[in-house]
């Protein structure tokens, strides 16, 4: 029969393991690629905002020498502010699962505004208005590509919301398993309550060299400063959350790690107290 | 007494803690069989997403005796110079056909030959006053240098076509005939989004 409990108990603290190692993982992508404000804070200390706005100016200026127009008339067609609403109105629809558009009115506004200024009202004839026109949906189109940088924003809208429901629902169910290993602990560790923090140091030490594993994985296998996905700016943001979130799962392993070995020297200390002294 | 506690207490530890890692090595090797090669992949997939400065190596762009072109000039940069004297041109050419390349000088378009390989070549350039603006006084007969940094190629314009942006049938790649198109925007005092080409085609001089 003891045997058996112990058994028993070594199943709990594998199960144990795993639960805390999906428990922790779970909680990482929620608090970093879950959370919204994460996101904007991310861009806020990789300057993406700026990087972003740079790039538009720059592809207004792809245009610009083709276009036989004044440079005047490409200034000021975008703020700052609003390619950071833009860009967060963007975030925001893949954190909600909706599909709100970007407004481009004002770029157009802005555009002709420029032109009337610089060349005079009416200035244009027909077929000029009409390349102008043009001209002001390429502006628009190249706009939206470069808030956006793809085209599957739609998609992942669709997604993203019902993933993280889901990894929520998964997150309760992981702590109801975890409480519910810990009370088979208790229910089969009637006579020597304080045995459970063996098991739970043992899962807490197992749970924790896996993370420093995984880690040393990924490190060894993808080169996460160089990594480069769609633009410098995005590059850089990636960059910034794939090193914290290892930052994370270090810190977690060593933590874990670290509170196993207390865990099980006190343990065994008072068990051994008890018995010899 | 104290000593044997501490005795009991370091081995009973130090079994706990190889339980532990032994736990690991099965989840470990539990993920390894069941989905090691899926993980493997991920990796080796991410791992190629970035640039290795690092082991960038150049070499110098050759063309040998059947003129096929060896290490191919790097995307992005110049490895030639376009003179056309009728209209006192002389701008740099790079290979590809970004606007960040074409706000420096002509660009080459990546799906067409190099000059020297004996098939098409297509260059664009903008029609800034000190680029392609003057392309209009083009005449047959007048003379285009490519001045690769592996050889020089001359060639003799043959013909001018004003084109719709969407026909790119007009601009044919073929491997057996050294033409040189290069095309600007038209019309050249043209103002908004220019939905036409003016293309110059000059074939390669013996």
């Amino acid at each position: 029969m003891k045997t058996v409990k112990k058994v028993i108990r070594y199943m709990i603290s594998i199960l144990l393991t795993i639960l805390i190692i999906l428990l922790l993982f779970t909680l990482i992508v929620s608090f970093t690629l879950g959370h919204k404000e994460y996101i904007y804070q991310k861009f806020d200390e990789t300057d993406y905002y700026t990087k972003i706005y740079e790039q538009v100016v720059s592809s207004f200026e792809d245009y610009m020498y083709q276009s036989g127009l004044d440079i005047k008339v490409f200034e000021n067609l975008v703020s700052k502010e609003k390619v950071k609403k833009d860009t967060n109105t963007i975030i925001s629809n893949i954190f909600s699962g909706i599909n709100e558009e970007i407004e481009t009115q004002s770029i157009k506004d802005n555009f002709n505004a420029n032109i009337d200024r610089i060349m005079g009202n009416n200035a244009l004839n027909i077929t000029q208005r009409k390349a102008v026109d043009s001209l002001i949906d390429k502006l628009v189109k190249k706009y939206t590509d470069t808030i956006l940088h793809f085209e599957y924003e739609n998609k992942i809208n669709n997604y993203y919301k019902v993933i993280m429901q889901y990894m929520d629902i998964f997150k309760k169910g992981i702590i109801i398993a975890i409480a519910v290993c810990i009370l088979a602990l208790i229910g089969i560790t009637t006579r020597r309550i304080y045995r459970i923090f063996n098991f739970l140091g043992i899962s807490c030490i197992s749970s924790g060299t896996f993370l420093i594993i995984v880690n040393i994985v990924i490190n060894t296998g993808i080169k996460i400063q160089k990594l480069a996905i769609l633009s410098d700016a995005m590059s850089e943001v990636i960059r910034s959350i794939l090193t914290q979130i290892l930052n994370i799962i270090t810190l977690s392993g060593c933590t874990l790690i670290a509170v196993g070995i207390i865990s099980i020297v006190l343990t065994n200390l008072i068990h051994n107290w008890r018995k010899y002294a | 007494m104290h000593n044997k506690i501490i005795r009991k207490t370091t081995k009973a530890t130090i079994i706990n803690i190889i339980v532990a890692l032994f736990i690991t090595l099965a989840i470990v090797l539990l993920i390894y069989l069941f989905c090691g090669a899926e993980i493997g992949e991920v990796i080796s997939i991410a791992s190629k997403i970035g640039i290795d400065v690092e082991n960038k190596e150049e070499k110098e762009t050759i063309i040998n005796e059947e003129n096929e072109i060896e290490n191919y000039p790097e995307y992005g940069t110049q490895y030639a110079t376009i003179e056309i004297p009728t209209i006192d041109v002389n701008l740099p050419v790079y290979f590809g056909d970004t606007y960040e390349v074409l706000k420096k000088g002509v660009g080459h378009s990546s799906g067409s030959y190099f000059p020297g390989e004996g098939g098409s070549i297509v260059f664009m350039g903008h029609n800034f006053p000190t680029f392609f603006r003057r392309f209009s006084e083009l005449k047959k007969g007048d003379k285009i240098i490519v001045k690769a940094n592996y050889g020089e190629y001359q060639y003799k314009i043959y013909d001018m076509q004003i084109i719709k942006e969407t026909e790119t049938e007009k601009l044919p790649i073929q491997k057996d005939r050294e033409i040189l198109m290069v095309y600007t925007c038209y019309p050249f005092n043209n103002i908004g989004y220019a939905t036409q080409r003016y293309v110059v085609y000059a074939e390669r001089e013996k």
